[in-house]
């Protein structure tokens, strides 16, 4: 029994799977290093480099990658 | 669809909100009563509803659930901006960029996020599936009815429980804007919200949450440059603000602690105890919130009305970006806001308070009052001057203030100085919003309800669906409606909606996009154990087994990583992690366990009987079963 087309996963969304364990892991990472540290959400977030991240830098290259991403599987297809 | 042009209709849009600001603005200017500017805001917001819901009335069953399958992206993007507004938007909003701005920021960069995610892996694939609902979908994927229908009522809940803080913050709204009692206000609502689901289901909420979302942008763009304009410094706010808001902010709020005086955050009533919780908990609510995005209903809708895959990839990407650019808006403006507050009324004394401060007294017959000087409601000018001890000279100190921190960023503009004209704009557009909001919602659920129970019926029709689809939705509507009027915490129902999507549809989903060797039986114990899970340690963790609160014996479990334990609405995450488990013991079961010696044999006997040309092959191994 064949468990996935890994050979197709693989073709289509190799990024994809980075980017879902950067995020997971950039996450886990602040949420452990919070937690350690017993950091409080105002101290935590209130570095302007969280915010200027989240808000700004975050989505941005988000919305490049996706597109980047996208564009690519679009020409393969054609 | 396509024969809405996107630039025509938007720049109409913008004419519209340009000349109603304009009227409002020389209407107070020239001394006509607040309450007809109020009055015209009421009758601005129910024409673009209206243009936008009416127009889009259908009774065809391809438009209604699919919107043609020709959507123009531009449409569907900014209708998706829209759909997943509601964490950041309602009306916690501005309370939280007070009380608590990480959980804001985390909010935000969750939805960008899990965005993102959905544009990557759901979007095109969806999309090529044909289906407009997961009921459907998963029926035609697995030709069984067993997976839809349950994944159907986990759906319902969970929207209905996305729904009930968006009509519960769009009723406190419009009943405090309006001055209407609550049970009428909350009526209409109720109604405008099932009308927008059902008029012309899909084509129509596509619309209205296009129409909403471009006018909510131009609110919140146009207070926060007006703002920005005030403090001086660099125009554009979403770039300045770090430097001309967020520090002078905090440097004040430094002195101010130093002081002993009353911060923002202290002022604004309301504080959910969620916003209380350490960074940790809101970092889980945002992996949540990642995991539910990818899978969200109302998103898969847009997806499926686009014309190819491609096009629906595009428009997911589109729809982060523009739910990006809202969210960055809606945090400078709040920050430029909560500071502009700060120079507004501190050091001023009562008695000029009368003239340079009309917001202490201008909302107070307004229910809840949105300000309380010295504990009390001033109705007058007048009576500013007795509200406090010092009479006239008293100088007037945050802590004498109590605001309604809900209302905070809808009234921002007004507790600014700023022309009645942007807060009647922002009012609008909330109201807009959050009523195509919890529409999404409902006819997402309202159509996986009837793609899992009624589509899968040899008979069934388009139309009869369609009519299915609009009890349905209006039955959903006041559910929430009702479930929502007493509900003290938006918080809740909405993570617990979150975590139920993360922990049904999103293992559902990807399994059937991209795992084939899962089969209907495996697909179907994750969604019944991902369901089960979530709810049982929602109800164990928040009334305990015997569904009584707080008598000690709720269930507190940590998760690796925090430091207390895991609220009981962001269950969703050990919901997800049983339903995975599930599939992996399936797998293991069918490949390493005795059923993996059984199924060869049984496998050709039942080829046998679907497919007997490729039996032999199955037998002899020359092809899967």
């Amino acid at each position: 029994m064949k468990l996935a087309n890994w050979y197709s996963l693989k073709r289509s969304t190799a990024p994809v799977f980075w980017l879902a364990v950067g995020i997971v892991a950039v996450l886990a990472a602040i949420g452990l290093g919070s937690a350690l540290q017993e950091r409080q959400a105002a101290t935590l977030f209130g570095l302007p480099a969280t915010w200027s991240y989240a808000l700004l830098i975050l989505p941005g290259l988000l919305f490049l990658l996706v597109e980047w991403v996208l564009n690519r599987m679009n020409r393969r297809e054609r | 669809m396509d024969s809405v042009n996107p630039s025509k209709a938007g720049f109409a849009l913008v004419t519209a909100c340009i000349l109603f600001t304009i009227i409002v603005y020389t209407m107070e200017k020239i001394g006509v009563p607040r309450s007809y500017g109020i009055g015209l805001s009421a009758f601005f917001a129910l024409g673009l509803w209206a243009v936008a819901a009416f127009s889009g009335g259908t009774t065809r069953a391809r438009r209604f659930l699919l919107a043609d399958g020709s959507v123009n992206p531009a449409i569907a993007a900014t209708a998706l901006g829209c759909a997943v507004t509601l964490p950041v938007l309602f009306s916690d909003g501005g309370l939280l960029a007070a009380a608590n701005p990480g959980l804001l920021v985390c909010l935000a960069g969750a939805v960008s996020s899990g965005l993102a995610l959905s544009a990557l892996l759901v979007s095109r694939r969806f999309n090529a599936a044909g289906q407009s609902d997961l009921g459907e979908y998963l029926f035609r994927r697995y030709q069984s009815r067993l997976p839809g229908r349950l994944m159907a009522p986990a759906m319902a809940l969970a929207l209905v429980l996305l729904m009930l803080p968006a009509i519960a913050a769009a009723t406190r709204l419009a009943s405090w804007y309006f001055a209407s009692s609550p049970l009428a206000t909350s009526v209409a609502i109720a109604a405008l919200v099932a009308l927008s689901a059902i008029l012309g289901g899909l084509y129509s909420a596509t619309r209205l949450g296009a129409v909403a979302f471009v006018v909510l942008l131009i609110s919140v763009n146009l207070a926060l440059l007006l703002l920005v304009l005030d403090t001086g410094g660099f125009p554009v706010g979403q770039l300045s603000v770090g430097s001309n808001a967020v520090e002078p902010m905090w440097d004040l709020e430094d002195q101010l602690r130093s002081l002993g005086i009353a911060r923002l955050a202290g002022v604004l009533g309301g504080a959910a105890g969620f916003q209380a919780l350490g960074a940790d908990v809101h970092i889980a609510a945002g992996i949540t919130l990642i995991l539910g995005l990818i899978a969200f209903p109302p998103a898969l809708h847009l997806y499926a009305s686009c014309a190819e895959p491609q096009r629906a990839g595009r428009v997911a990407a589109r729809g982060m970006a523009a739910s990006a650019f809202f969210t960055l808006s809606f945090f400078a403006f709040l920050m430029f806001a909560g500071f502009g507050f700060y120079q507004t009324m501190l050091g001023l004394p009562v008695s000029e308070a009368r003239v340079e401060a009309p917001v202490l007294y201008s909302w107070s017959h307004h229910q809840p009052p949105l300000i309380t000087v010295c504990g009390k409601a001033v109705v007058t000018p007048d009576g500013l001057m007795e509200a406090c001890n010092g009479g006239g000279s008293h100088i007037v100190d945050t802590g004498d203030l109590s605001i309604a921190g809900g209302l905070f960023a809808v009234a921002a503009p007004d507790l600014n100085g700023q022309p009645l004209a942007i807060t009647a704009l922002l009012a609008t557009s909330f109201l807009l919003v959050l009523i195509a909001i919890a529409g999404f919602q409902a006819l997402a659920a309202a159509n996986t309800i009837t793609g899992a129970f009624y589509a899968t019926k040899k008979k069934a029709t388009g139309s009869r669906r369609v009519f299915w689809n609009r009890l349905l939705a209006t039955l959903l509507v006041a559910l929430a409606t009702y479930a929502g009027s007493g509900a003290p915490d938006g918080y809740e129902p909405l993570l617990l909606g979150f975590s139920l999507i993360a922990a049904t549809a999103l293992p559902a989903l990807l399994v059937s996009l991209y795992l084939p060797a899962f089969g209907k039986v495996a697909v179907s114990s994750a969604i019944g154990a991902g369901f089960a899970v979530t709810l049982l340690f929602f109800i164990l963790s928040t009334v305990g087994i015997d569904l009584i609160a707080g008598n000690g014996d709720e269930i507190a479990v940590s998760l690796f990583g925090l430091t207390g334990p895991l609220p009981g609405s962001l269950g969703g995450l050990y919901g997800l992690t049983a339903a995975i488990a599930v599939l992996a013991t399936t797998w293991l079961a069918a490949n390493l366990g005795p059923l993996s010696k059984i199924g060869p044999k049984i496998a050709p006997k039942i080829a046998r009987g679907i497919a007997p040309e490729i039996a032999p092959e199955i037998a002899e191994g020359r092809r899967e079963a």
